[in-house]
């Protein structure tokens, strides 16, 4: 595999769903889930995208995937856009891309056996020719995922939430994919299942040279396993980078105040929380302008009417803010000092 | 005299599979302006704990068989139900976990505020109306003069906990209990109804039990902490103490496990399997399945070793000072 080119490209990624109401059912909005997402996703990369509800993540994981049907953009993936691909070129394609899901209660089949929901996609892409041989090969990763081979013969009902994730990870990597989306896999777990589950994946991703796209709010878990790290607000990108730069030196106020509100695990940690105020605005009708700027604490005059544009700050390293126009050092939100000076607010 | 005492307290339910010790013989104590943090992995009695304070465990298949729950010196286990209900609401009020379903969908959120206040208040309506509209204001909902006349659904879900909120401090009570009050919620409305609950607690001085599994919360805000382990109490000791020196091993792996204590990429540390359900703990130490440090002797009931200054661990085989040192983040780990 070249090494050098990203594996996936999101370029400009769209998807709007209408909103409907009155009598007649006719349209009357529409909500902007995911408006124009780009990032590149490396080869045996980990690229987190982090955000509060609401804010598009796992509208833009299912159409990088094309569970949903994008309205603009492209996702390249070795070098062929996905978003253009027709049916049935699709449907080949997709044993080279897996999900993993949120909620390991819902999206196991309760009708089939732990066997069939392993070998299943095993026999659709045709990697087996016999339901005996699915089985078989379903023994072997149920093994590799910490799990007893015995265990195809079982129904879902009889496993708890973290062994169901495990499961779901086994399907997953069962066709031999080169790239996940795991879709806050590890969020409705408790810390020590969270932790063997995270462990899991990590350990995937060497011996199958997997790369992920992980889809979560949860930014301890981001800093343990990015490499980059998108933040989402609204439906855009608000800031990328890596995970370094976005935790030793966050710029955009949006992830400055998500980094502080991030509860840490030591009573003696003295430090200053930016709480924002209010909640995040609808998607419906977002804010003009910045869409963060109805919350954020350094709103001028520029943010309420102009979209900010991506400033780049350090290689690899994009922030959508008008304080960074000229500007590369980081805004300390927590004492931003007379940075508003002379701007008209 | 402590507001709440807590005093070998025992829950068990009768089922098909025999009776189910899920909380059996838990002791602790909440002073007022306290906030003690009571935590544990899903399965280890936080929440039963919590609905057998106010007696709301369903009867049957559950029922208190042991223990005193004393509030302010009465043993609410022995208490009638007619005096039970003046307690509840009143002088001790609950925030459950989920705000979407806890509140009445088709009564105004205002209606159910004065709900609570027109029970146990000598007020009037027009009082109580004037009493809900200053709690919404308080805990920090924007129009409340609007918003007190909507439905739950025409509400956010930080919205909705806030009024969750203003409906259990509306009696002013003396004990707050908040199970899990900020799981449901994203990070930067937890910092702010996280930031709200301690504004009130110092304003009115009560006494605040947060049960949670989110260690970064327990560190933020509690003042004690009680690690539950399959109904009974592993550990308890200050914030400070249980962070600094874990010394019981579950509490030891619990704060590993959590991704920002290692370095970034690393393997985490982990505990093997899970909680075990009720009708499979083993005997003696309950823990010892999953535990590293088990021997033999974990077979009977841990001893316990009071390490002072209230740091209570229940082990055969604690930490050592040196060996919770070096998990500490500021340690060699």
């Amino acid at each position: 595999m070249d090494d050098t080119k990203p594996i996936l490209s999101v370029q400009g990624l769209k998807k709007y769903f209408p909103v409907h109401s009155g009598f007649f059912r006719r349209q009357t909005g529409t909500v902007k889930a995911v408006d124009d997402i780009s990032f590149d996703l490396m080869p045996g990369e980990t690229v987190a995208m982090v955000g509060e509800s609401g804010c598009g993540k796992t509208t833009a994981g299912r159409t990088i995937l094309r569970l949903l049907e994008p309205d603009g953009g492209k996702v390249m993936f070795h070098g062929v856009d996905v978003a253009q691909l027709p049916a049935e070129e699709l449907r080949q394609l997709r044993r080279y891309m897996q999900i993993i899901f949120q909620d390991p209660y819902s999206s196991l089949n309760p009708r089939q056996t732990i066997g069939q929901i392993i070998g299943g996609p095993l026999l659709l892409h045709k990697l087996v020719s016999t339901w005996e041989e699915g089985e078989a090969r379903a023994k072997e990763l149920l093994l590799k995922v910490g799990l007893q081979p015995s265990y195809t013969s079982r129904y879902p009902h009889e496993f708890s939430g973290g062994q169901r994730q495990r499961i779901g990870i086994a399907r997953a990597v069962a066709v031999n994919p080169d790239f996940i989306v795991c879709d806050e896999a590890v969020s409705a777990l408790d810390v020590s299942v969270q932790a063997q589950v995270i462990n899991l994946l990590l350990d995937l991703k060497d011996e199958f040279d997997l790369s992920y796209v992980f889809i979560t709010h949860d930014l301890s878990v981001v800093k343990h396993i990015a490499d980059k790290v998108v933040i989402m607000y609204l439906g855009q990108v608000v800031e990328k980078a890596s995970r370094e730069d976005l935790f030793g030196g966050a710029r955009h106020p949006y992830t400055q105040a998500l980094l502080s509100a991030v509860p840490r695990a030591d009573p003696k940690a003295k430090k200053r929380r930016i709480v924002l105020q209010g909640d995040v605005p609808s998607p419906i009708n977002p804010p003009a302008g910045c869409r963060f700027h109805t919350r954020c604490p350094l709103v001028h005059a520029r943010c309420r009417a102009e979209v900010p544009a991506a400033h780049a700050v350090s290689p690899g390293h994009a922030v959508s803010c008008h304080l960074y126009d000229g500007r590369t050092e980081a805004v300390n939100l927590a004492n931003p000092g007379g940075i508003l000076d002379g701007l008209p607010r | 005299m402590a507001l709440l005492e807590v005093d070998g307290l025992k829950t068990h339910f009768f089922t098909d599979k025999g009776q189910l010790p899920s909380v059996d013989g838990v002791s602790f104590t909440i002073d007022a302006g306290e906030t003690v943090g009571i935590v544990g992995e899903s399965g280890c009695g936080k929440s039963v704990t919590a609905m057998s304070i106010l007696r709301l465990i369903p009867e049957p298949p559950g029922r208190i068989v042991g223990g005193e729950i004393r509030f302010e010196g009465r043993d609410l286990t022995r208490l009638p139900m007619d005096e039970l209900r003046k307690v509840r609401g009143n002088d001790i009020s609950v925030i459950f976990q989920e705000p979407m379903t806890s509140l009445n969908p088709v009564y105004t959120v205002g209606d159910q505020i004065m709900e609570a206040i027109l029970l146990h208040q000598p007020v009037e309506e027009e009082e109580a109306r004037r009493i809900a509209l200053a709690m919404l204001e308080r805990v920090g909902i924007p129009a409340p003069e609007q918003r007190i006349d909507e439905y739950p659904h025409q509400m956010s879900g930080g919205m909705k906990q806030r009024v969750m909120i203003a409906m259990a401090l509306s009696c002013k009570p003396k004990l707050l209990i908040a199970d899990e009050p900020t799981t449901a919620l994203d990070v930067t409305i937890q910092a702010q109804i996280l930031e709200l609950l301690q504004e009130l607690q110092r304003e009115e001085g009560m006494g605040v039990m947060l049960i949670t599994h989110d260690l970064g919360v327990v560190a933020e805000t509690c003042d004690r902490v009680v690690v539950l382990y399959a109904g009974r109490v592993a550990e308890t000791a200050t914030a400070i103490d249980l962070f600094d020196r874990p010394t019981h091993p579950y509490t030891a792996g619990l704060l590993q496990s959590i991704p920002d204590r290692a370095s970034p990429g690393a393997r985490l540390f982990t505990i093997d399997g899970m909680v075990p359900s009720p009708d499979k703990f083993p005997s003696g130490c309950r823990f010892r399945d999953r535990c590293t440090r088990a021997t033999e002797a974990c077979a009977d009931m841990p001893p316990l070793h009071d390490l002072g200054g209230g740091h209570k661990v229940w082990c055969h085989h604690p930490l050592t000072a040196a060996e919770s040192a070096a998990l500490s983040p500021g340690g060699e780990h």
